[in-house]
């Protein structure tokens, strides 16, 4: 029997004593039915094209429809334009928001708070074509005369400011960042509780006696660790696979060239990733916190600790998205307890340089590596502690391994 | 097994040498030494709080003595000695939602036995402690009886060399009581050593073989129970010439008890054959009893002194 071995079989324990819950099994299909279903809703409302509606009513030239339609593909504009029999009706359908504006009597645009620049500039050269088309043909003009006549001059814009040249789905960008930022931070918070939630049940069992006359308290810790871990990087993938296959399903507008697919897999790479790292970091931290009590009751009383080391993280993450990033959030993305949130935002937002990302890693192992040591020994100090909170430090000096012999 | 005439020439299993730990002005351990041999039972004895808990502790590495250290053949306690001892913990305690059968593999497997010889060993132990039918029972649903027997076996089930039982008959039922004295035989009779902790002196009086008495954390009398009864300088005799109790007219002779209990202390000088003849010349005897002291009565004089 080695260290190894019980650390393998305590983690298996809990990985299938607590994946047997229905309260995880129920939690887990119920979240990734939702987030199925919420990319499904959310690409309904945003897969909706730019077309605009427009109407024509009352006394109107001919062909002023085609020509409507002819204004608005010069200028790019992708309209669709519904005839109405009278003025009123042609008003009515305003008033309901059927179309945003309509032309009546071929010369009155009607709308409910002033056309768009684009829709009036459509409508007054649909117009002004239309008159000029009867005109022309009325002075016995042949039809390709008019055509060349009347032919839209091509105009090429050039913008002396230009503006950032924004990523069509820059925004986007923003909500997945943020999105996955909050899923790491619950995640982790929710599965280091569950560890420290498991120390303080195996004191308050007394089944810990048991285990500690048979294993090391650090395989003890550790093998607890990695099986709630376990769990929850079943928990993770499964979310992020239902992510994925949400965004496969949904009826996505066209993105140029981009593959959706590819996108939420790289996507779902880094939150796996950073939640092995931040949950390794914040469990050991738990468990930490957690041999010090020795009721479930007084968990209040230390889970705030990890908690209040976790939330500026996710404080300057929602900062950053209002005012920009700053360098501020740069050098907050290196500190090992707030790289896990802000490392992948700062991924997924793309100004992460690997080199940084790389550097960011290497402090949470090595931070990782620390707690394992704190967390192991503070255990041993206090495993056997009932009744009232032991402090952190008289853990500390009493979980000491060597023996003083003579 | 050894008779108690080889008993010193047995090698020692664990050795604890001079332990002593203290906590704050309290003395928990005052240089604690004893031995345990194999297929030999000590019943390490003392009233609540004498050092008893804290001592089988430190044979787990769960408390770290100030000074003094505990061996098994001769090694230090490692996690290779570990598995190989069964501790039966004062304060009970198992997983409560976790199946009889599966906690039990648990530990088994924890303490090094492959998954096969683990199910293999559970599924016996279960079935002998007549809970066959509860194994896919949640530990929580047995009765406190049952939970004390699985608890049993949770220190058994790993087929162990070194039995250390803290308060082992403290909550069980006279039937409990019986068949945690068959284990604790069982396995004294397979070689395997025992230590168990009681300070229900009259329910193991007929376990021990050995004693060990322990008193605010200094160990006061250790040996051959037998030896340490008959080494009594006292025999408890119970005498009834026709009918009624006889006072032995022989020195020092002394009666002692109340009510029915009512007997007589004389030197362990005294000649039982003299005592017969005595008895004899004073009437018809209807009852003779001549006794080393009992168990308690060490005790009493051991922690008393």
């Amino acid at each position: 029997m080695t260290p190894k071995n019980q650390v393998w079989i305590i983690a298996r324990r809990e990985f299938t004593e607590r994946s047997k819950s229905r309260v995880f099994r129920g939690v887990l299909v119920g979240l990734s039915l939702l987030i199925i279903m919420g990319i499904f809703g959310v690409s309904l409302l945003v897969g909706r094209s730019d077309t605009t509606s427009l109407g024509v009513g009352g006394d109107s030239l001919a062909g002023l429809v085609d020509e409507i339609e002819a204004a608005a593909e010069a200028i790019g504009a992708d309209v669709v334009v519904i005839e109405y029999p009278t003025v009123d009706s042609a008003t009515q359908a305003v008033e309901s928001g059927d179309v945003e504006a309509a032309l009546v009597d071929g010369h009155t645009i009607v709308s409910m708070s002033g056309p768009s620049g684009t829709v009036a500039s459509i409508f007054s050269s649909a117009s002004h074509v239309a008159v000029r088309r009867q005109v022309a043909s009325e002075l016995g003009l042949t039809e390709a005369d008019v055509d060349s006549l009347l032919a839209p001059v091509q105009i090429d814009l050039v913008q002396l400011e230009p503006e950032e040249p924004e990523e069509p789905n820059q925004e986007a960008r923003a909500v997945a960042s943020f999105m996955s930022a909050l899923v790491l931070l619950t995640t982790i918070m929710m599965f280091g509780q569950f560890v420290a939630m498991g120390i303080v049940e195996e004191k308050q069992n007394r089944i810990v006696e048991v285990i500690l006359s048979r294993a090391k308290a650090s395989s003890l810790v550790i093998g607890k660790v990695l099986g709630i871990g376990a769990l929850g990087l079943v928990q993770v993938g499964v979310l992020g696979l239902a992510a994925v296959i949400g965004l496969m399903l949904a009826p996505l507008p066209e993105l140029d060239g981009l593959d959706i697919t590819s996108v939420g897999l790289t996507a779902v790479f880094w939150l796996i990733f950073w939640f092995v790292l931040g949950y390794l970091l914040y469990s050991f931290m738990y468990a930490t916190v957690g041999a010090t009590i020795s009721r479930q009751e007084d968990m209040q009383s230390v889970a705030f600790i990890p908690a209040i080391s976790i939330m500026p993280a996710y404080l300057m993450m929602v900062f950053s998205i209002e005012a920009g990033p700053g360098p501020w959030i740069r050098i907050a993305s290196f500190v090992p307890l707030w790289s896990p949130i802000l490392m992948p935002f700062r991924i997924n937002t793309g100004d992460a340089p690997l080199w940084e990302v790389a550097v960011a890693v290497l402090l949470v192992i090595l931070t990782i590596a620390a707690l394992v040591r704190v967390g192991s020994r503070v255990y041993r100090g206090a495993a056997l502690r009932t009744g009232a909170r032991v402090s952190l430090l008289d853990a500390w000096r009493s979980g000491r391994k060597t023996v003083v012999t003579k | 097994m050894a008779d108690s005439g080889q008993r010193s020439t047995i090698r020692s299993m664990l050795s604890v040498r001079n332990i002593s730990k203290r906590y704050g002005d309290v003395v928990a351990m005052d240089d604690v030494s004893f031995d345990v041999r194999p297929g030999r039972i000590l019943g390490f004895l003392g009233r609540n709080g004498a050092g008893k808990t804290t001592t089988m502790r430190s044979i787990f590495k769960l408390v770290q003595p100030d000074s003094g250290d505990v061996t098994y053949n001769g090694q230090p306690i490692e996690l290779a000695q570990l598995v190989r001892f069964g501790y039966m913990p004062e304060e009970r305690g198992l997983y409560p939602r976790m199946k009889v059968r599966d906690q039990l593999v648990y530990l088994a497997s924890l303490s090094g036995m492959n998954t096969t010889d683990a199910r293999s060993s559970t599924d016996m132990w279960l079935e002998r402690l007549g809970l066959g039918d509860r194994m896919d029972a949640k530990l929580e649903d047995l009765s406190h009886g049952n939970q004390q027997r699985v608890q049993m076996a949770a220190a058994i089930v790993h087929d162990p060399d070194l039995l250390v039982l803290d308060e082992p008959f403290s909550g069980l039922d006279p039937i409990g009581v019986d068949s945690m004295s068959d284990v604790i035989r069982e396995f004294a009779s397979k070689g395997a050593g025992i230590l168990f902790s009681s300070h229900q002196l009259d329910l193991v009086e007929h376990i021990c073989e050995d004693v060990a008495i322990i008193d605010q954390g200094e160990v006061i009398l250790i040996g051959d129970l037998n030896e340490i009864r008959e080494e009594a300088s006292y025999r408890r005799v119970l005498i009834e010439v026709d009918g009624q109790l006889w006072a032995p007219p022989v020195n020092g002779a002394h009666e002692v008890g109340t009510g029915g209990k009512r007997h007589h202390i004389v030197d362990a000088s005294v000649d039982v054959e003299e005592l017969l003849h005595l008895a004899r010349g004073a009437g018809s005897i209807t009852r003779f009893s001549y006794e080393t002291p009992a168990l308690s009565d060490i005790f009493q004089e051991a922690v008393v002194t």
